[in-house]
């Protein structure tokens, strides 16, 4: 894998171990724990809590607003971000906090809701006074949140792979630093994708924005690549019966790609198994579809033979590095992505770890900053940090992998894995290289104002 | 097909939550649909409203003295212990006090505080399976009776007991238990954040409140009879149950008995237009909440159920929706009561007494709640422990509970999937069932021989398989929000 050393490399973490600045200042943790109240203020609209074991300090803490898509159609990721954050904070705490103050976590329910999303915005930044915000997930909430962030100057670390940051449609305080957005994910697998599973490629994809990314990013890599879309298959988001589409790819094509997303994709592999049969094209997806979701599922044996985009293998054993092992043992995930307490209840594993890894690069760019305060000052001072950070070392702190970060566009830039369905498990057959994702930039956030 | 609220964002969607959300104030109950949709389900909906159908026939074929006597039937169980009602109130009253207070100090998370998750889910949904089985335990836990009675011993407030300050108008009835019980429903349904822990505090000391001041105006027992939503609900709920505690009049002795469950539906006679009304309601609002996470709803307003809005955006839509949830089902309601009316006695007046099946409605209503809320409830109660052993965010573990692992995945699997549709349909068919057997019953004793009866109710137990293919197919169809 290449790396892309920039002009200031900041190390974080080596690949056997937590990074030398991070190393134990428990005593900082300790001295927070003990200045912490016994009882919370109560003011209207407002809390301050006391220390728990690992929400940190009421007093010299360090506020995180975790905005968490809690209820709506988000939930089941909410669960998994709010889990990952947990242990992410509780390890930091652990070992000194960040700038040596504890985090205190404040968690906020969004809905999956873009208007509640601005209000959460707004509540965290002028009751709950946090620092930063982080952890936002869906696209259109993102977009609904993120300029509410902006207006306030609260720095806003958004965790979605939606293509809004790196496109320049926010705004200088919204940064998406830990994970890939969707069309660097698309144009990284796109080469291997063709060159591997064939050329003449039928693509099917839900009818709205999600399925237009797909259809277009990679429809786009299709031609670059000197291959053909036999056929492009928009399905309508109220459509249950997928047959009648089925029949419409051609007899020539080698590849369906298939990102298809909602209750009725279960159908969709059922249906596209009756329709094929074993004489089938070959199979790539987006794990999009099926996160969450038991490989192990009866009328997903369909899919054997078939290949995944994964953003980080759910198994373990395709990812067998001491960083992803060691985020896998303290989020409680078992060797099959699944919770350590409850062995079907599958992690959303490609897209959780964003959470990790910001709260970690929010704690390197605390640190290199010298942030103190909630003032217009420091988080200035913080954002350009953030903006001359060129990259996140693989490791404990960043386990999905290296990443690139270009600070003119607020988005990072990683590897992404292909994995292939073998005895009802996912295998790692392909990593890309952070180049295969890059693309010409086409926003500079850097020259909006402060 | 255009979607007008279809967010044009570049990026992911994301959208495989909702093969999986499991969660949502309603949290949880989308879940299980892809599992769902697997399953042949339009053969469980016809199957059950065959079911329903065939139970109409079987009612027919009963003989007149079995069905009185059964009617009849009861087994006393024993005396029950003299108590005061008021100790459980107050109890209850320092429950309530301690959740607003979570509400307010606790965890911002709505699944880490309890106030929400003690609301929705253990006191609306499971209390309401409570009171079905065991009857009205609200009369002894509501939070207002107790701190009535105290208030009403203070100087100046004891008169009040006896002569409440304002005389409840007759006229009156169950109206203000209706608009309140609207009130609500809009809350759980409509607003964009019910399960948010301040928010829910606030609008529920609000009703604590305004309920106190209303019961010191009109007194304790016609505002808990008439005025206040959840009495009103909880009593109808529990005339299903077997369980009927009956006062001896010459002593102030209680005597437990066990009765056919949902025999005490009968004892209701005839609502009154507004008990009608709240009755109508109460299944109106479970079915709404349904209904209106549907692909088929939201794709009728417009919205990409894989790209869901939220809540906010649609508040208007959905209060309409509710409205109109109401008034189709009232109207179809009344219609098949007119309707009976006019081919059993062509040419009689009609009469004026719509309130003639009401007593159908409240198993169908209980029983569209319960397999509506049962996969959610699995799932949220175990949140609710969770958050009891810790209410305030204090880090304590007041239950010891350091080793409680939670099992969400009973609706990501597709065997436990099965097991929870299954009881769902049980559930449904079985509330519908009783539905019929109780219209049965109530036209007997209006009619003046079995073809009559069968013929007044007729369109009724159409209107009631028609309900169970719907409410079977709410139960089957992709839901999103």
């Amino acid at each position: 894998m290449t790396k892309n050393k920039g002009d200031k490399q900041t190390i974080a973490t080596t690949d056997t171990g937590i990074s030398r600045r991070t190393a134990f200042k428990t005593a900082g943790v300790l001295a927070g724990a003990a200045a912490a109240g016994a009882a919370g203020a109560f003011a209207p609209g407002s809390i301050i809590r006391p220390a728990s074991a690992h929400q940190g300090d009421g007093n010299n803490a360090l506020r995180i607003g975790l905005q968490v898509h809690r209820t709506g159609i988000g939930a089941a990721y909410g669960k998994w971000y709010e889990r990952t954050t947990n242990a992410a904070v509780k390890l930091i705490n652990g070992h000194g906090g960040i700038g040596g103050r504890p985090i205190e976590l404040i968690i906020e329910d969004d809905g999956t809701d873009p208007k509640r999303g601005a209000e959460v915005v707004e509540k965290f930044a002028l009751q709950h006074k946090v620092d930063f915000i982080f952890g936002t997930l869906f696209s259109h909430v993102v977009n609904g949140s993120a300029p509410r962030a902006g207006e306030l100057k609260v720095p806003y670390f958004v965790v979605s792979e939606g293509y809004h940051v790196a496109s320049g449609s926010l705004n200088r305080y919204t940064f998406q630093p830990c994970i890939t957005d969707v069309r660097s994910q698309i144009q990284g697998i796109s080469s291997w994708v063709l060159g591997n599973l064939g050329k003449n490629v039928a693509m099917i994809y839900p009818d709205y924005a999600f399925g237009y990314n797909h259809r277009d990013f990679f429809g786009a890599a299709v031609a670059a690549n000197g291959g053909t879309v036999t056929a492009s298959l928009a399905i309508p988001p109220t459509e249950s019966s997928y047959t009648k589409f089925f029949a419409k790819i051609p007899s020539n094509t080698d590849l369906i790609y298939h990102v298809m997303v909602g209750p009725g994709v279960l159908t969709f592999v059922k249906e596209m198994g009756e329709h094929f049969g074993s004489n089938r094209p070959e199979l790539f997806g987006f794990m999009d579809s099926l996160e969450a979701v038991d490989m192990a599922n009866p009328g997903l044996d369909y899919l054997e033979g078939s290949h995944f985009w994964e953003a980080m293998p759910r198994y373990a054993a395709s990812q067998n590095t001491i960083g992803a092992n060691f985020y896998r043992s303290k989020v409680g995930v078992d060797e099959n992505g699944a919770s350590v307490d409850d062995s079907k209840d599958i992690a959303t594993f490609s897209h959780m770890f964003g959470c990790w890894e910001t709260l970690y690069a929010i704690k390197q760019a605390v640190e290199d900053s010298g942030y103190r305060d909630n003032t217009a000052k420091d988080k200035e001072a913080l954002i350009e940090t953030l903006e001359n950070t060129r990259w996140y070392n693989e490791g404990i702190e960043h386990p999905q992998g290296h990443k690139a970060f270009n600070g003119k566009l607020h988005q990072c830039f990683g590897s992404q894995y292909i994995s292939k369905v073998n005895g009802g498990k996912l295998e790692l057959v392909h990593t890309t290289s952070i180049e295969d994702g890059l693309y010409e930039p086409e926003a500079d956030y850097t020259k909006m104002s402060l | 097909m255009m979607f007008l609220r279809g967010c044009s964002f570049k990026g992911a969607g994301l959208c495989a939550a909702l093969l999986v959300a499991p969660l949502n104030a309603a949290l949880a109950h989308t879940s299980e649909r892809a599992f769902i949709l697997l399953l042949p389900t339009k053969l469980y909906i016809v199957g059950g409203a065959l079911a329903v159908a065939f139970s109409f026939l079987v009612m027919a074929l009963i003989p007149m003295a079995s069905l009185k006597a059964l009617e009849t039937a009861r087994w006393r169980l024993g005396r029950l212990p003299p108590w005061r009602t008021e100790a459980g109130s107050l109890i209850s009253l320092l429950l309530v006090i301690a959740l607003l207070i979570a509400g307010h100090i606790g965890s911002r998370d709505p699944l880490a505080n309890p106030l929400p998750l003690m609301v929705w889910t253990i006191w609306w949904v499971g209390l309401s399976l409570l009171h079905a089985v065991f009857g009205n335990l609200w009369h002894g836990l509501n939070p207002w009776r107790g701190i009535y009675r105290l208030l009403t011993l203070l100087p100046g407030l004891n008169r009040w007991r006896e002569s409440p300050p304002i005389a409840y108008p007759s006229w009156l009835g169950c109206w203000p238990a209706v608009v309140l019980f609207f009130a609500f429903a809009w809350f759980e349904l409509v607003h964009p954040s019910p399960w948010d822990p301040a928010v829910l505090a606030n609008f529920m000391a609000a009703y604590l409140a305004a309920t106190l001041v209303a019961m010191l105006a009109f007194g304790d027992k016609v505002w808990l009879r008439q005025g206040e939503a959840f009495s009103v609900f909880f009593r109808v709920v529990s005339w299903l149950s077997p369980f009927e505690i009956v006062s001896e009049t010459s002593s102030n002795v209680k005597t437990l008995w066990f009765r056919p469950p949902g025999i005490r539906l009968l004892k209701t006679g005839d609502l009154s237009i507004s008990g009608l009304a709240f009755v109508l309601l109460a299944l109106a609002s479970v079915s709404f909440d349904g209904f209106s996470r549907t692909f088929w709803w939201l794709g009728l307003i417009e919205v990409n159920p894989l790209e869901h809005p939220g809540r906010t955006v649609l508040m208007g839509i959905n209060s309409l929706g509710l409205v109109a949830m109401f008034c189709i089902l009232a109207a179809a309601y009344y219609g098949a009561v007119r309707l009976g009316r006019a081919i059993a006695s062509p040419g009689a007046e009609s009469g004026n007494n719509p309130g003639l099946f009401v007593a159908s409605i409240i198993p169908i209503a209980f029983g569209y709640h319960a397999a509506h809320y049962l996969p959610s409830f699995l799932v949220e109660a175990q949140y609710a422990v969770r958050a009891l052993a810790d209410p305030f965010a204090m880090g304590w573990n007041l239950f010891g509970l350091d080793d409680f692992k939670m099992t969400t995945s009973l609706l990501f699997d597709q065997a436990s999937v099965t097991v929870i549709w299954n009881a769902q349909v049980a559930v449904i068919v079985a509330a519908h069932i009783l539905a019929v057997s109780i219209a049965h019953l109530q036209a007997l004793h209006r009619a003046t021989d079995l073809r009559q009866a069968l013929l007044v109710q007729a369109p009724m137990t159409a209107l009631m398989i028609g309900y169970t293919l719907f409410g079977l197919w709410l139960l089957s169809t992709p839901v999103a929000g």
